[in-house]
């Protein structure tokens, strides 16, 4: 499974789902999660919709949470905490 | 000798040959409940100073059990078919109970629990019923006969046409009022059990010729589901135990038009406080303002209180129930609009997402509202960013339906309708949604 294909997939989702747009021109790693149009609960809606496609919540996971500021950086979270079988 | 009041002595004044109570497999008559005393009149004089707990899977003993035992002990304590372990040995410690009794082909059983004495005023039996704990851990409500028939209609003659379905267990405050309203006007009970299927249940008050049923709305709502429900006449529509909205209350006069229909507000704490029939959601503003019949109501910070005239119940633990001026705090949450009180929930049901307050009751009518679902649970589902977050299960109104199609629907119809915050984050669709023993959509 391609963890960023499926958390973009889903992001696109979510911002349809909660009737909001994307406010950059396109998504890419730089993009401030802040600032792509989805708000705090858009982002908590992402996590619960990514953990029940991914069968895991990466924030939940974290001893210490980290909270990503960047596009980027959220997929680097879901990639480093991918549960190893 | 049978001299005290009790529902025994009631139905000495019943035409014996009535039919009292039917179920699947039986038919008993009045007559046969004096029977059935008699036949074990000895062991139950035995228990005039006992405190006993009844705890039966089977409706139609817990019924029996109670037409023969009240007026013959000082406290019967009824105990939940699905009760915990720990809340078992609490109760029985705090209720002081004597014997556990059971019926076994009509002759009484008896199991010790204690067997040292208590000294007990009270004349008429206590009535131990639980609350049903459906946001917080149960109580034990002290009632009486009296209590529990301040507004049961004892009327004989007009009982006879009356031919009630039950829907609720015996033992919860709601089951204890259609039954007694039932056996104190001679009427006939239907008595379905717990474990039946919806069209088992319609199927059993259908044949039976059922005319009044008091059931929940989410009871209601499968009853209207189901196809067996075309066989029923019913004249006689009675709501409770759970906030009444305008969809069901106009899915039921649309299904049932020559029906009277009443939505009752009643707790195990409260007993029941008044009835709406007026076929709206809420109840009138001037309830509050004048009282309706021998209660008084106000709203404190949104919060609904009842005073009645009579304060005969009480907590088995000694908890305060009254405020100062003789108000119980009911725990349910209203607002006022348009000169009407409508119900929003449970305090202590909210949902907290991110700081805000969410009573699935008000979001679970919305998405009734839409007339794409037929049934709605909102629950809170614990969420790593948020705290909480609102999610529901449904079930679709038409099977057929396109499924992603339906929830892009709702999920646009909740954004338009409602604040962010209380649209469902996730919808889940089932094929049906649990409801407990006493017909409430199961909330843990």
């Amino acid at each position: 499974m391609n963890i960023e294909k499926t958390i973009e997939k889903i992001f696109f989702e979510v911002l349809e789902q909660t009737d909001s747009k994307l406010l950059v021109d396109t998504l890419h790693d730089d993009v401030l999660l802040l600032e792509s149009g989805l708000d705090s609960l858009g982002f908590a809606i992402l996590v619960a919709t990514l953990e029940d496609e991914l069968d895991y919540d990466p924030f939940s996971m974290m001893k210490n949470a980290i909270y990503p500021s960047t596009y980027g950086e959220f997929v680097r979270i879901y990639k480093e905490m991918y549960p190893k079988k | 000798m049978i001299t005290k009041k009790s529902i025994l002595t009631e139905i000495l004044t019943i035409p014996k040959n009535r039919l009292a109570l039917v179920s699947k497999t039986r038919e008993i008559s009045y007559k046969d409940i004096v029977t059935i005393y008699e036949k074990n009149k000895e062991l139950i004089s035995s228990l005039e100073n006992k405190c006993i707990a009844i705890h039966s899977s089977k409706r139609e003993d817990l019924a029996l059990l109670l037409a023969i035992l009240d007026g013959n002990t000082k406290r019967i304590v009824f105990i939940p078919e699905d009760i915990q372990k720990k809340y078992l040995e609490k109760y029985y410690t705090q209720a002081h109970v004597h014997y556990e009794v059971s019926l076994d082909n009509d002759i009484l059983k008896l199991k010790i629990i204690l067997n040292t004495d208590i000294k007990l005023l009270n004349e008429n039996t206590e009535w131990i019923i639980p609350t049903s704990g459906t946001t917080s851990s149960p109580k034990l409500i002290s009632h009486t006969f009296d209590s529990l028939t301040t507004t049961v209609k004892k009327n004989i003659q007009e009982g006879d046409s009356f031919i009630w379905g039950l829907t609720f267990d015996i033992y919860r405050f709601s089951g204890i009022q259609v039954f007694l309203q039932s056996i104190l006007s001679g009427s006939r009970l239907i008595i379905s059990e717990s474990n039946f299927s919806i069209d088992e249940t319609i199927n059993l008050f259908a044949n039976n010729s059922c005319n009044i049923i008091s059931a929940t709305p989410s009871f209601w709502r499968k009853v209207l589901m189901s196809p067996a429900s075309s066989n029923l006449c019913i004249s006689n529509i009675t709501l409770g135990g759970e906030i009444s909205d305008q969809t069901i209350l106009d899915a039921l006069i649309r299904r049932f038009p020559e029906a009277k229909i009443v939505h009752i507000y009643a707790s195990t704490e409260v007993g029941v406080g008044f009835c709406v029939n007026d076929k709206k959601g809420g109840f009138p503003l001037a309830y509050v303002i004048k009282g309706i019949k021998e209660v008084q109501i106000k709203i404190i910070d949104n919060l609904l209180f009842i005073k009645s005239n009579k304060k005969i119940q009480y907590y088995l633990s000694k908890d305060n129930m009254y405020n100062d001026q003789g108000f119980i705090n009911t725990g349910d949450l209203v607002e006022i609009r348009n000169d009407r009180v409508y119900f929003k929930g449970r305090e202590s049901g909210s949902i907290n997402v991110g700081g805000n307050k969410v009573h699935p009751e008000e979001v679970e009518f919305l998405i009734l509202k839409s007339g794409l679902v037929n049934e709605v649970k909102v629950y809170a589902k614990k969420n790593s960013m948020m705290g909480n977050l609102v999610y529901a299960d449904i079930v679709l109104s038409n099977q057929k339906q396109d499924e992603k199609v339906i929830k892009k629907l709702l999920f646009k119809y909740c954004n338009n309708n409602l604040d962010s915050f209380k649209v469902p984050a996730m919808i889940k669709i089932l094929k049906s949604i649990d409801i407990t023993n006493s017909g409430k959509i199961k909330r843990n």
